[in-house]
């Protein structure tokens, strides 16, 4: 009824900003079951294209995101009325129960999918929602689904691809902490950045949630960790190698992600070099190396495993393993100049 | 206005709960609300839904027929049994995947997950990946890529990692590029009564503690039984490892694995091999016909890398192979490999022009040799009872550059490592730290 009241708005005031009023959470139980619908948990709805944020829900970004086919993300926070988060430095902050993170992908100014993470009482729990054709709504999709895309990409270069929206089993892929599902990019070091809030106000993100109440200890934005702006061209070009890897494979190659069995560690204060893969060689990688026997060869990026996976779009070859089906260029391109300035050499193996 | 192109796959029906009546019976004990049947037809989303409502201690059960997928089959809750209607009766065939990881199916940090009894063909990756799952079971699942060119096929077929008590029986694993069945960084682990043939690397335990593998048939792989530990790995220093009662026979098809997979290093023709391990006991195998060399015990040195971790032990230790059969291996070693040109270098020198049955690359840790400078076996290599096999201790340490020329360096006295060794305890899975 609601969703049929909803869409008769729409339909009588196609482009004006009236909303069916909601309450942030509904009536709360999601903590205890998914809503079949995203409109149930009163996050965002979308207005002349963009996705909206209801009254009490936190828009955000980050300094630099995952490459996800050239998505448009819009991302969202939003604590039960009287929480707040903990500040860490390291990791994700701590969220109360009840917390709602979502974040929507679009193309051409539509939007395919909302993905919802709630911090239940068991922890969290991930799920991905489908827009309709109207754009007025989005169900829940726990299967997940394919869906075809069109688009052009930023250098003009027109693309047809087909998209993966992941199965619900398949959130903890990047979302793991040994065993737990956790954010990824609600950490101090993601969002130590500026943005531009509906009020038009811009201000630093920890400086406007520690100012709302819903982060707690947080220090000034200057005393706290800040990873890289990847897209900032005028940066060197190391540091932006090492933050696209931190934002792109760090998730899952870390001591406690999906990659962890494989040593290749990835974030960005990693300072070994053989652990962030120069000069080794991979464990179970199996066809994937190719006829490479490195991850990183200082000075050859096309003799180097990582450029090489990342350039790929096979599945079982290509790193990530999901969360693309493109090659993010631009991304492969930084990454490989930086290892084309790394010197050292490998001992090649006996054959 | 960019074209926008959308086309979303229907939202089927997602069954709850108990609905068994149209799919296959559960299995007696299992009781209704805690058993997902699935007919078949069922499509690749419809099944990945209906495994997105387990919520724990489910027994899901696949009707027989062929499922065409397009993802990979997740499981993400504790306690689930999933069960086919056997090998090659339930199929579930991956050579229509689109997307994802490329993996058959994959659990990832669960208690107690059992898999039993249906077949995994052409997935793009791995064929059946558990992750830090506590209680592995994997029963009578068959693993097997049909594409002409084996270069194509996926790495692993049976793939425990990070894992802790894990049972792998009854199994069939073929065709993988890398290893049809790889145990890796595992804890507690027994393998056994599998047939595991035309892989590149038949079994592998590699990283990991105490392991048992028996009576398997390992054969026409490019290697038969691999024990082995590498650097760069969150667990380290691999022991404890018991292989007895296995046939490990003819494992001479061209290694077809990628030139950069470190498995690509073992030359084709490799009976059983152990390298870097601690505590390991080899014995009533019956190793033949593999034809660079029937069992090799190997330091990571032999691969010529450089270590980088300084955390990890490049030599075996406490090795003991015994009362096993040894025949038909050796004879014409892999040229396509270092250790199989060198060894081929000296082959005129070997009894019957065949590489001896018990290879050793002799290689000692200098701490221990300067520890206890009067022992004779350092390391504690020990063979008995192995029939009329042959030995030669490669002493790999006096290669070098001006004098390469192995049939003077090497030894086939094996007076030093003719001993009784130590025995490697039967795993057991009650009170599994030990």
């Amino acid at each position: 009824m609601k969703a049929l009241v909803a869409a008769l708005g729409a339909l009588a005031c196609a482009s004006c900003s009236t909303q069916t009023p909601c309450t942030p959470g509904g009536d709360g139980t999601y903590v205890n079951a998914l809503y079949p619908k995203l409109s149930d948990y009163c996050m965002v709805s979308i207005e002349d294209s963009q996705i909206v944020a209801e009254d009490g829900v936190v828009p955000y970004d980050e300094t630099t995101p995952l490459f996800s086919d050239y998505a448009t993300k819009s991302r969202t926070v939003w604590l039960p009325p009287g929480t707040s988060a903990t500040y860490t430095s390291d990791g994700p902050f701590e969220f109360p129960v009840g917390t709602i993170v979502t974040k929507s992908f679009g193309w051409n100014d539509k939007w395919v999918e909302t993905r919802v993470l709630v911090n239940t009482a068991n922890g969290w729990t991930g799920s991905s929602y489908l827009w309709n054709e109207d754009q007025t709504e989005a169900v829940y999709q726990p299967g997940g689904t394919y869906v075809d895309l069109a688009f052009t990409e930023p250098d003009g270069t027109p693309v047809t691809t087909t998209y993966l929206v992941p199965n619900k089993n398949e959130c903890i892929k990047c979302h793991e902490d040994l065993g737990t599902i956790v954010p990824i990019g609600l950490r101090a070091d993601r969002i130590n950045k500026d943005f531009t809030y509906p009020s038009g106000v811009t201000e630093n993100e920890i400086t406007h949630w520690s100012n709302l109440g819903i982060l707690s200890g947080a220090p000034t934005p200057d005393q706290a960790p800040v990873l890289a702006t990847f897209s900032d061209t005028t940066l060197p070009t190391e540091t932006r190698a090492r933050a696209y890897l931190a934002a792109n494979c760090a998730h899952c190659h870390s001591a406690t992600g999906e990659a962890r069995n494989t040593g290749l560690l990835l974030a960005d204060d990693v300072t070994n070099p053989y652990q962030f893969g120069q000069c080794k060689t991979p464990v179970a990688t199996g066809k994937a190396s190719s006829d490479l026997s490195f991850d990183i060869v200082p000075g050859q990026p096309d003799q180097s495993i990582m450029v090489y996976r990342m350039s790929s779009t096979t599945p079982s070859i290509m790193m990530p393993e999901i969360g693309r089906s493109l090659v993010d260029t631009e991304g492969v391109q930084v990454v490989s100049d930086w290892i084309a300035g790394l010197t050292g050499t490998c001992s090649a193996p006996a054959n | 206005m960019k074209k926008f192109a959308w086309v979303a796959c229907p939202l089927a029906t997602v069954w709850l709960g108990s609905a068994c009546s149209s799919g296959p019976a559960c299995p007696a004990g299992v009781a209704a609300d805690e058993c997902v049947s699935i007919s078949a037809g069922t499509s690749s989303t419809d099944i990945e839904a209906k495994l997105t409502t387990l919520t724990g201690g489910e027994t899901v059960v696949f009707d027989k027929g062929t499922f065409m997928m397009t993802d990979t089959i997740t499981i993400a809750a504790d306690n689930v049994t999933v069960i086919g209607a056997g090998i090659d009766q339930t199929i579930f065939d991956f050579s229509g995947a689109v997307g994802g990881d490329g993996e058959g199916f994959f659990a990832q940090s669960i208690q107690n997950i059992a898999l039993e009894g249906f077949t995994v063909r052409d997935t793009l990756g791995d064929a059946v990946k558990v992750l830090g799952g506590t209680g592995v079971v994997l029963k009578n699942i068959k693993t097997l890529w049909t594409a002409d060119d084996p270069s194509t096929h996926g790495g692993y077929g049976l793939y425990p990692v990070q894992s802790k008590d894990i049972v792998v029986e009854g199994c069939e694993a073929t065709g993988g590029s890398d290893s049809g069945i790889y145990l890796g960084q595992s804890d507690h682990a027994v393998i056994h009564d599998n047939l595991v043939h035309d892989n590149v690397a038949g079994i592998e335990v590699e990283n990991t503690y105490y392991a048992e593998v028996f009576s398997n048939d390992v054969h026409d792989n490019t290697a038969g039984i691999l024990v082995f530990d590498l650097p760069g790995l969150q667990q380290l220093g691999g022991h404890d490892v018991l292989v007895h009662d296995n046939n490990v026979h003819d494992n001479n098809t061209p290694s077809f694995a990628a030139s950069g997979d470190t498995v690509s290093l073992v030359p084709r023709g490799t009976g059983i091999l152990v390298m870097a391990n601690s505590n390991v006991e080899f014995k009533n195998n019956t190793v033949t016909g593999n034809l660079t060399g029937n069992s090799a015990v190997l330091s990571y040195y032999v691969t010529q890398l450089q270590i980088q971790d300084p955390n990890y032990y490049p030599f075996p230790k406490n090795v003991w192979i015994h009362d096993n059969t040894f025949s038909g291996g050796g004879t014409t070693p892999d040229l396509t490999k270092a250790i199989g040109l060198l060894l081929s270098t000296a082959q005129s020198d070997f009894p019957n022009d065949a590489v001896p049955d018990l290879l050793w690359d002799g290689m000692v840790d200098p701490t221990i040799a300067q520890q206890d400078p009067n022992n004779a076996n350092p390391m504690n290599l020990c063979y008995s009872n192995n029939g009329s096999s042959t030995f030669v201790d490669l002493h790999i340490d006096q290669l070098n550059s001006t004098n390469s020329n192995l049939a003077q360096i090497m030894t086939q006295d094996m007076t030093a490592v003719s001993c009784t060794g130590n025995a490697v305890p039967p795993i057991t899975f009650t009170g599994s730290d030990q």
